[in-house]
């Protein structure tokens, strides 16, 4: 064992166990300030987290509460029609065309090409529900300004206190600086554009992903 | 001399002889592998089963209880978030064809060396893990655990250029079944298992659709090239303005993404649009008096690549 790994253990033990303590409610506020700030710059520590919030779900989840929620598509229609952007969309299912004559009363609807699906009755629990879920996938979106600098391998990312989901943080290292400027900064997307990229995550879910059960599974947990 | 020259010999023999039965061992563990893998995409889509699943995409995590029935070739699924604000979601697949399942061809050997590998536990079912492994940086490693007795996938790992987990389904509980919701289980042991009949409805797929050649997708558009082992086809439009957002899907047969493409209005986003969520990259550019979105579970680079290569005739 190294020094460095020498050093540390009292500290760590001490945190893993305050942390164990904040999930059970027995801290008092003190720790869990120290907790809390120690988690924003502690991987490992979040790590431990993560762990002992799956085995807690694990420990809580009982097949009573699951079989108790018999009535699931109300619940969805319910939390689906809670959230605007949504209803739109299910409501005109020319979103855009909407959204125009909404600016414009000018605009009319366009008629559908001959080789666009319209939703069958099978797909349209899918896509609704894709929709819904797509939305925290979109929530965040990187800008590029056409005016504005290009990105640098060392652009900044989402500042985390303006961030829903850690895993959007969005690294500008990856946009090609000939092909897409930007601004140094991201801002959350106008609801528009979170309108209409959750149609093609939405599509993408439907017709390109491969193992049965995972774009379930990714439709759901991007719903939160 | 001569006995020198003869062991020589014997050792140059002995070499050729284990390099063979290495490369014979590693072509069948190859075939062994994707053999296990084409049974899963079956297997996923015809046995009902329910469990519980932890789902981890970044570093967030999430517990969901996943059902899936199969009731005279009808699929229902339905996914329940257990934490957070406990939302959920369900879907039909009426007739589901058995050639819409994605199949698994020793030509996708080219991009990807399939390794059978240890025996494992997952949600106290004994399953072999399988690793698919890139051979170039345009897709994700992805890590399969498999319970060969029904080939049920139980943990799922999709693994970043860092080498670290971008996402993870594991089930922590599950109970598997067949369509007449008799255990998978039981039914083997009795030498007894049902085939599940399935109604073929070939509209229902795309992935029926012909695969487009390159470099002309034969509608104003080109792709000037494409990573290695992707190919190319029309999906159903987007069902927005009219149907003019046209959806292609490039696929590798395990790692797929998504192109659209959409007249440019004042509807589009005025700004290029990147997002990253776990696995999936969603990125979007301007081209001319369009904008052209890709959508995928792949890496960055490579939606970057093929936005990069896609442009008016």
């Amino acid at each position: 064992m190294d020094k460095k790994n020498n050093t540390k253990p009292s500290a760590h033990v001490s945190l893993t166990e305050h942390l164990s303590a904040l999930l059970d409610n027995e801290t008092g506020s003190f720790e869990q300030r120290r907790v809390l700030d120690e988690l924003a710059s502690n991987s490992e520590l979040r790590q431990k987290l993560s762990s002992y919030a799956l085995i807690g779900e694990v420990m809580r989840t009982t097949e009573t509460t699951l079989t108790a929620d018999s009535s699931f598509l109300a619940g969805i229609h319910d939390r689906l029609e809670a959230e605007d952007e949504y209803h739109q969309v299910q409501v005109n299912t020319d979103v855009v065309g909407s959204a125009n004559s909404a600016n414009n009363s000018g605009n009319k609807k366009q008629p559908a090409n001959d080789d666009s699906w319209s939703f069958s009755s099978w797909l349209r629990p899918v896509g609704g529900l894709a929709l819904a879920a797509s939305v925290a996938a979109v929530a965040f979106l990187g800008f590029q300004s056409p005016q504005q600098k290009s990105f640098q391998q060392n652009s900044p990312q989402l500042n985390g206190s303006n961030m829903l989901d850690a895993g959007m943080a969005k690294t500008a290292e990856t946009v090609p600086a000939s092909q897409i400027v930007a601004t140094n900064e991201f801002k959350q997307a106008d609801a528009r554009t979170r309108m209409l990229l959750k149609r093609y995550v939405d599509s993408h879910m439907q017709y390109a992903s491969n193992t049965s059960f995972v774009p379930s599974v990714r439709v759901i947990a991007y719903a939160n | 001399m001569r006995i020198k020259s003869m062991s020589r010999l014997n050792l140059n023999a002995g070499v050729l002889l284990v390099s063979l039965l290495t490369m014979t061992s590693s072509v069948f563990a190859d075939e062994a592998a994707i053999t296990l893998l084409n049974r899963m995409n079956q297997s996923l889509h015809e046995l009902s089963y329910k469990g519980t699943l932890a789902y981890v995409r970044g570093e967030v995590l999430s517990t969901l209880r996943i059902e899936h029935t199969v009731v005279n070739g009808v699929e229902n699924e339905t996914v329940v978030r257990l934490n957070e604000k406990g939302s959920k979601v369900s879907r039909e697949l009426k007739g589901f064809s058995l050639a819409s399942i994605p199949r698994i061809s020793p030509e996708m050997g080219k991009v990807y060396s399939f390794d059978l590998g240890r025996t494992n536990r997952v949600a106290n079912l004994p399953c072999v893990i399988v690793t698919a492994r890139p051979k170039d940086r345009e897709r994700y490693l992805q890590k399969y655990c498999i319970n060969k007795e029904t080939g049920m996938l139980l943990d799922y790992v999709l693994v970043g250029k860092s080498h670290k987990p971008v996402e993870r389904f594991m089930f922590t509980t599950i109970n598997i079944a067949s369509a007449s919701g008799k255990s998978k289980i039981e039914q083997a042991t009795s030498g007894k298992v049902k085939t599940t009949v399935v109604i073929a409805d070939a509209k229902n797929s795309s992935r029926n659709a012909k695969q487009l050649k390159l470099p002309d997708l034969g509608d104003g558009w080109v792709v000037d090239s494409l990573p290695k082992g992707y190919a190319i086809r029309r999906a159903p439009n987007v069902h927005d303005k009219g149907g003019k957002t046209k959806h292609y899907i490039v696929s590798d047969g395990l790692s797929s993404l998504s192109v659209f493409v959409s007249p440019y209005s004042k509807d589009e986003p005025a700004n290029n649009v990147v997002v990253n969520s776990g696995a999936l990259n969603v990125l979007s550019q301007r081209k001319n008096d369009f904008v052209v979105t890709v959508v995928g579970e792949v890496p960055e680079s490579t939606l970057k690549n093929i936005l990069n290569n896609i442009r008016r005739k």
